[in-house]
């Protein structure tokens, strides 16, 4: 199996862990490896130990301040006062042929306080990553300080630590509105698409240093350049804001959405605000086709006034051309330049006569009189009957499409007022449904919605999408402003470019970060371009095998935030709607699409991977995971209530199964290698 | 003999005002719509008053005239403007040359951007107005100009 | 770490010759390993490949 998995653990005098080793072996097919403990035994510690270890932090404490210490309390105890101890956690990854071991060391030394506690003061740490390759154990790497965080971070980035060690408890809060960014972000950070974008931004920054230098010798190259990013600067201000009014807008459709919701179930009005639904949609097909419609309008536009203002010219120079014909001369018979260059050439021969080309005679007075003769007929050259041969039957259809004009004018004509009676049908009775809804008295003492307010609501919600949608067309429009005046720019900056004649080094090292730049241009955009609906494919497809439900869900979008919404058969968006264990579904199967499409392949650590639920999902759900297992290691932290019959009957002789429990001290875990 | 022309120009601050038209999608322009057509375009609206161009010239030209000679229908259309001014023989071959019809949309099309400017002025740079004013137009010159004809 | 298998499709598939894919490779190993922040060893790379085209070597 490829991937990268936790060998072992080991800790140092760390909290109920004490001093032992954890190993985490899997067996043949699975990497599983399930560990069964109550609840206050240290569960939870492990995933603390893990976190503790690689980013100095245990997010499972609710309060840190007032948590034990770290150090292990009976260590603490059983410790003269002034004797340094350290606590060490060290998780041992093995990626393909390296061995990585990340270790945290704090130090304490024990002392008594004024109340007669004695308590662990601490001292130095630090953090170290060991690479050693596998069969060449003499030759291990160590970093530490800023080279051992970047390691870190390449392995098991801090942005992105609850994609893989979490509590699955909390996982249905994971689409918690707010937390798309972090999760774009995260997302991004994962697939390295973060990396290439450093690395794009890098070689920009050499782009403008290396053109800046060359701008030295030719002040144009610097003014260009300048206003190149005064320009590039002002379209990703405009794209942020863009972006923003995207993300507004987002978050306002999952108000208007729960509104819609809420309406909807309620009976009495439940009709009405599934005919407003339709019409606004209708609305919206109805805006499309208008502003459509006033495409084709500009175009008819256009086509039309060079049509009907050329016409009298077209027919003026068919006219002509119909002349000519009549009069043999169309398509030209003779070669007329031929003709008037033969009759030169006779008169500078001084009436010398002169072959013809054709027939190789000598021309004679006859053939001179016959050739004046043709001269005097062909009116025009050669090159001109041909011109007009070329132009006629693009002539000839101009002036037939010219005499379309009143149909095609009739039948805007037509369009444009349907649209606008459609409009207004529409507009009339959203208004009545509204009016209806603001003024409605709930009298329902079950349900207490106040529909007028939530009506009001609704409507500021429409307002500022609306808004929102403006700006993003106005960002639209500078944006592509910008890209054309950049456009045009470059073009300016390539011509100043190669007037310069410096051919050094600069000129070099430029075309090379110019090359890279497109090549990280083109990856990034077929990296990103692919993600999100590779994303959305693998959580559909992954969700559907943790659920039981076949009737029920429909269909699935992520946007361009990464936002994850669910549909039903009939197209309602339902993602609010779903249990909390079928949003824990939902939770897994978009971290695991999400390590799908990082390209790594990273563990995954779970406490209460399944919760607490007795649904039938939580069989779906474990089922799914001792699959995902064949690919991924995974450790899971159960409760004995959690790992109940059937999941241990689903897990039996596939995971590697252990359980831990306290010391009758209460003070140390039991059930791991070496612990005292 | 006429010097070869390679690039159709226009006036300085030319290039400007169209990105400003393009912006505000007056008469459905946009930067997607071929150079060569929408100086077309321009060059209809101009064509009763052609003008020259001013002496400062955009950098870089508008288009090419390569781009013309390639399509048939691009040659008919651009050189008619000209050619259907001829009045004699020797008017069709001067006329038919590309530098002289390519030097007469330029002017027709310098009109064609104050005939622009003039319009969305009265339309008070209401695009909508604008088209509307424009149709009625187009219904009077097709009386007068083909309907009449005919 | 180990590049991703993404991307290494991607530089594979571009319409590039080796040395380039090798260099724009090696930039992103050196990003990677944090060194955005110096130009000195991206340079040294730049440096390189400028003189191995140069020699015209394989």
């Amino acid at each position: 199996m490829n991937g990268i998995v936790i060998d072992e653990i080991r800790f140092e005098n760390y909290r109920q862990y004490g001093t032992g080793t954890l190993k985490f072996p899997g067996t043949d097919r699975f990497n599983l490896s399930i560990l069964v403990a109550q609840n206050g035994t240290g569960k939870t510690t492990l995933l603390n130990a893990i976190t503790w270890c690689l980013y100095g932090k245990e997010p499972q404490l609710t309060d840190a301040d007032k948590a034990l210490p770290v150090l292990n309390t009976k260590v603490l105890k059983e410790t003269p006062e002034g004797v340094v101890l350290d606590v060490v956690v060290t998780i041992r990854v093995i990626d393909g042929d390296k061995i990585i071991e990340f270790t945290r060391k704090h130090s304490f030394i024990p002392k008594t306080s004024a109340d007669g506690i004695k308590r662990a003061v601490p001292g130095p740490f630090s953090f170290t990553v060991a690479t050693t390759v596998q069969h060449d154990f003499t030759n291990t790497k160590f970093d530490t300080g800023i080279d051992a965080e970047f390691l870190r971070k390449q392995y098991f980035h801090d942005d992105i630590f609850d994609f893989y060690f979490f509590d699955g408890e909390n996982l249905k809060l994971f689409f918690t509105p707010g937390r798309e960014n972090d999760i774009k972000r995260s997302i991004y950070n994962i697939s390295q698409v973060s990396l290439l974008e450093n690395v794009s931004d890098h070689v920009r920054k050499l782009i403008y240093r290396y053109t800046h230098e060359l701008g030295k010798a030719s002040p144009d190259i610097e003014q260009i350049q300048t206003e190149i990013e005064d320009q590039e600067a002002a379209q990703r201000r405009h794209e942020e804001s863009r972006t923003s009014a995207q993300a507004a807008i987002a978050k306002l459709n999952i108000e208007l959405n729960g509104i819609d919701d809420l309406l909807a179930k309620f009976k009495p009005i439940a009709d009405l605000q599934a005919e407003r639904v339709k019409l606004e949609e209708e609305a919206v097909s109805l805006r499309q086709e208008k502003e459509q419609l006033a495409s084709e309008r500009s175009a008819f536009i256009r086509r039309y006034t060079v049509l009907i203002k050329l016409y009298p010219r077209m027919q003026s120079i068919l006219k002509y051309i119909a002349e000519k014909e009549k009069s043999g001369e169309l398509p030209p018979a003779i070669d007329i330049d031929q003709v008037r260059q033969l009759l030169n050439l006779l008169d500078n021969n001084l009436g010398q006569p002169c072959p013809c080309p054709m027939c190789n005679h000598d021309i004679d007075k006859t053939g001179r009189d016959h050739l004046e003769e043709l001269l005097a007929k062909a009116s025009v050259s050669s090159k001109t009957s041909n011109f007009l041969k070329e132009i006629k039957g693009t002539l000839q259809a101009a002036v037939l499409e010219v005499k379309s004009y009143r149909s095609k004018r009739q039948d805007f004509i037509r369009r444009e007022t349907e649209l606008e009676e459609d409009e207004q049908r529409v507009a009339k009775r959203l208004a009545e449904i509204a009016k209806i809804l603001i003024n409605y008295e709930n009298n329902n003492d079950e349900t207490k919605i106040d529909i007028p307010q939530k009506e009001a609501r609704r409507n500021i919600i429409k307002q500022q999408i609306a808004t929102h949608y403006q700006a993003i067309g106005a960002a639209n429009n500078s944006i592509d402003l910008c890209k054309q005046e950049i456009e045009r720019l470059r073009a300016k900056l390539e011509d100043a470019k190669a007037k310069l004649k410096q051919t050094g080094k600069t000129q070099q090292q430029l075309a090379v970060v110019m090359m890279m730049q497109k090549y990280y241009s083109q990856i990034l955009s077929n990296i990103t371009g692919g993600m999100r609906n590779e994303i959305e494919q693998t959580t559909r497809t992954i969700f559907e095998t943790m659920n039981w439900k076949t009737q029920t869900f429909g269909s699935m979008e992520i946007d361009d935030n990464y936002t994850v919404s669910v549909y039903d058969t009939d197209g309602l968006i339902m993602t609010a709607s779903l249990s909390a264990t079928e949003q824990m579904a939902l939770a897994y199967a978009f971290i695991l699409a999400i390590h799908n499409a990082s390209g790594r392949n990273c563990p995954l650590v779970i406490d209460s991977p399944i919760g607490r639920s007795s649904d039938k999902n939580r069989e779906s759900i474990a089922e799914a995971l001792l699959k995902i297992s064949e690919e991924k290691q995974i450790i899971m932290l159960f409760t004995p209530d959690d790992f109940t019959v059937p999941v241990q009957e689903l897990y039996a002789n596939k995971a590697h199964i252990r359980t831990l429990k306290l010391s009758s001290d209460e003070r140390f875990v039991e059930g791991i290698d070496g612990n005292g | 003999m006429v010097m070869a022309k390679n690039i159709v120009d226009y006036s300085k601050g030319r290039r400007e005002y169209l990105d400003t038209l393009h912006t505000q999608g007056i008469f459905g322009l946009k930067p997607s719509i071929d150079n060569k057509d929408q100086a077309l375009f321009l060059a209809a609206l101009g064509c009763d008053k052609p003008v020259p161009l001013s002496s400062k010239k955009d950098p870089g030209g508008w288009f090419r005239t390569d781009s013309v000679t390639k399509y048939s229908h691009d040659v008919a259309m651009l050189s008619c403007l000209l050619l259907g001014t001829a009045q004699c023989d020797e008017d069709y071959d001067r006329f038919s040359q590309l530098e002289m019809y390519m030097d007469y949309v330029e002017q027709c099309a310098e009109s064609g951007f104050r005939v622009v400017e003039a319009k969305l002025e009265e339309a008070g740079n209401d695009n909508n107005l604008l088209e509307r004013l424009m149709l009625k137009e187009l219904d009077l010159l097709y009386t007068a100009l083909v309907e009449n004809d005919l | 770490m180990p590049i991703s298998k993404k991307i290494i499709a991607e530089i594979e598939n571009l319409d590039a010759t080796e040395r380039e894919k090798q260099l724009i490779t090696r930039i992103l190993e050196l990003e990677d390993g944090g060194l955005r922040n110096y130009t000195q060893p991206y340079e040294r790379e730049i440096g390189q490949y400028i003189e191995a085209e140069q020699d015209g070597g394989v």
